[in-house]
């Protein structure tokens, strides 16, 4: 029989030899096989025995061997604090794997930590990419699913439930969220809903507030602010334009910006401000329309749309509209712009420089301070492209046109072709892989966006994956949401 | 909570000596002292060898905290006494203005006195402080020795290379070193 309280005798005569540990610690008096961890709590005191103690492993670990027993053959940070081993553990599993690629130099056991890390199951954040195809057929938006593994294999995401026959029309994603608008064949009227797809979770926006007569208002930009890890709250900003004779014409002051913030459960209304440095340039963008679409991203509570001279802004709090540059002048290749490690980072693939990233130091006015982090030239892209794709559209870098999406946690770009073929460069593996070939159909539309970083907050409880269901129930003029709400007020008054 | 009956006190020694003097309900949101409380095998005065006075008293501030809420919800019964926002925006404040070494023994603490939600919030705030340090900023907050041949550790950053040229000030530290 193994005894415990023998060689916790054994380890305790060795420790109160050792001056190092006697200067600080009491030792207990006994070794409690049923309960090790508090019993064993006397004897601990600053780094070594809490490393040992606080790991599920323990008392094996100092018992068994003898040469264990002596605190010298432990090693003792020489100063300062040190991380127990799995609260270490921990944080770095909570990491993004940027981060711990670059913390490996760390030293060796930190190497060994992040190995050990690696190899746990993917986070459902790792999921990879969805993509989402539209095409017309008989008049009606057909959508279909594809899902990218970590290997780069495409599938049909047949798990992903979506109206199949309404008439629903993509608006754009953000932050891994798609926004899109369905209209009730019946009645004409225009609902607009989120999806995320690797939660498979629908959401409605609340019924639009009624804007100037009784029409039902078009907007002109939509953003959706998820919640935060500070708060549970989110809102919906929708963006209207006066209208005049049938089209769109825009200037700055007919704006107007409705929100929806989830504390109020009611849209509130408001003119649309506009930063005074960015006044000029937003008045220049509205000439050719202010038809901006869903949000590209929503990154500390601003919204954020991507043209291909600036980068638009709308703080969703105040409600003002700002423009920031973008880091190159102006031409054909569509940017990306999204959030890593708390930063705002864009990237564009240009045909002279390459592809590059470049992270958002600061804003002078309305001018970007953008700072290069990542480049690959065009040479480099061009060899890499001649050994994956073989086929003739895409011989040369300069036939793609614009980064379509990036995986912050794989750290792998797609990047498109104006015909639609969709090859990724993975930079940790400097790899390059056709992985749409289907994209080839004129008549789809593919709408990239990497696994959903934001949560939606769950409205319509665990009814929501079933569409075709709840839709039948509910007439078009229902808004859960508000129901909701004015419910909640009920119970509490 | 009845108010007739006393409140038994509990006696905490941190490890440099300073004694403080603590309601048990406190004191056995630490599931370690809860323990030993339990099994009644606590002297008059326990010692906590491996926190500091200024580490405990902030550990102490949690656990108060801890007892308000658990003591208000079973009172008043109301459902929304402190909500999931009120929490996380409690959390952060508390956490506000911690740097990094007391961060890593209030970290020690509360896993040695396993609070797990101090524990938690205190990873958290671990992991929102070195996402985007460079290796240096990280071996100097948590006094690890750069253990790797500079050859090894170039073979590394190699391999990574991408995780560094991501970093426009590397390079510059690395140069001026």
């Amino acid at each position: 029989m193994y005894s415990y309280q023998k060689h916790y005798k054994l380890f305790k005569t060795n420790l109160e030899k050792d001056r190092r540990v006697s200067q600080h610690y009491v030792l207990g008096n006994s070794w409690d096989s049923r309960n090790p961890r508090p019993r064993f709590m006397n004897c601990c005191s600053l780094p070594f025995p809490i490393f040992v103690i606080s790991s599920s492993s323990l008392p094996l670990y100092f018992f068994t061997h003898d040469e264990r027993y002596s605190v010298l053959d432990l090693q003792v940070p020489s100063m300062g604090v040190s991380l127990p081993g799995d609260i270490l553990q921990e944080i770095l599993s909570r990491l993004p794997k940027k981060s711990l690629r670059r913390f490996e130099i760390v030293s060796k056991e930190w190497e060994n930590l992040i190995r050990e890390a690696g190899s746990l199951p993917p986070k459902p954040t790792e999921v990879g990419f969805v993509y989402v195809k539209c095409c017309l057929q008989d008049s009606i938006h057909k959508t279909m699913f594809y899902r990218l593994d970590n290997r780069g294999a495409l599938a049909v995401e047949d798990s992903i439930v979506f109206p199949p026959e309404d008439s629903v029309f993509i608006m754009g994603c953000c932050n891994g969220v798609l926004f899109y608008c369905k209209e009730d064949q019946n009645e004409g009227k225009i609902s607009y809903h989120l999806y995320d797809p690797v939660a498979r979770r629908h959401t409605d926006v609340p019924r639009l507030p009624p804007f100037r007569l009784s029409f039902d208002p078009i907007p002109c930009a939509m953003g959706f602010v998820p919640p935060t890890s500070g708060t549970k709250h989110y809102r919906f900003v929708v963006v209207y334009v006066r209208q005049s004779t049938g089209m769109y014409k825009t200037h700055s002051m007919g704006l107007k910006i409705a929100t929806f913030p989830s504390e109020t459960g009611e849209w509130k209304t408001k003119p649309a401000k506009f930063g005074e440095e960015s006044d000029g340039e937003l008045r220049r963008l509205s000439s050719f329309g202010f038809n901006l679409g869903a949000a590209d991203l929503c990154f500390e509570r601003n919204l954020y749309w991507v043209r291909s001279s600036c980068l638009i802004v709308l703080c969703s709090e105040t409600g003002t509209f700002r423009v920031i540059t973008t880091p190159v002048s102006p031409n054909k290749c569509r940017g990306l712009v999204w959030e890593s490690e708390g930063r705002l980072n864009y990237g564009q693939i240009s045909l002279t420089h390459g592809l590059r990233i470049w992270v958002l130091r600061g804003v002078a006015g309305n001018r970007g301070l953008w700072d290069t982090i990542f480049h690959v030239s065009s040479e480099r892209l061009d060899i890499l492209l001649a050994g994956t794709v073989k086929s003739s559209s895409l011989k040369k870098s300069t036939s793609i046109a614009r980064v379509s999406a990036f995986h912050e946690h794989l750290q792998i770009f797609h990047l498109q072709t104006n015909d639609g073929v969709c090859v990724s460069y993975d930079i940790p593996n400097e790899r390059m892989a056709l992985v749409l070939p289907f994209a080839l159909d004129k008549d789809a539309s593919l709408m990239p966006f990497a696994y959903g970083k934001s949560k939606l907050p769950d409205l319509q409880g665990p009814e929501s994956d079933t569409w075709g269901r709840r839709s039948r129930k509910r007439g078009s003029d229902s808004c859960p949401t508000l129901r909701r709400s004015s419910r909640l007020k009920q119970a509490q008054t | 909570m009845s108010e007739s009956t006393e409140k038994k006190m509990v006696r905490l020694r941190s490890s440099d000596g300073e004694v403080f003097e603590v309601e048990e309900s406190v004191a056995k949101v630490a599931k370690t002292l809860q323990d030993m409380l339990e099994e009644d095998c606590a002297d008059a005065v326990i010692p906590i060898t491996c926190v500091r006075a200024p580490i405990l008293t902030k550990v102490i501030d949690y656990c108060k905290d801890q007892v308000m809420i658990s003591s208000s919800s079973s009172t008043t019964n109301n459902p929304n006494e402190r909500t999931e926002q009120e929490r996380k925006a409690w959390g952060q404040k508390f956490m506000e203005g911690v740097d990094s070494s007391t961060l890593c023994e209030l970290l020690v603490a509360s896993n040695f006195l396993n609070i797990e939600g101090l524990l938690n919030l205190g990873v958290d705030k671990m992991v929102s402080m070195i996402q985007g340090k460079y290796p240096q900023e990280i071996r100097d907050m948590f006094n690890v020795v750069n253990d790797f041949t500079p050859e090894e550790e170039e073979e590394i950053r190699n391999q990574n290379a991408w995780a560094f040229e991501r970093d426009p000030y590397y390079k510059k530290r690395s140069s001026s070193k």
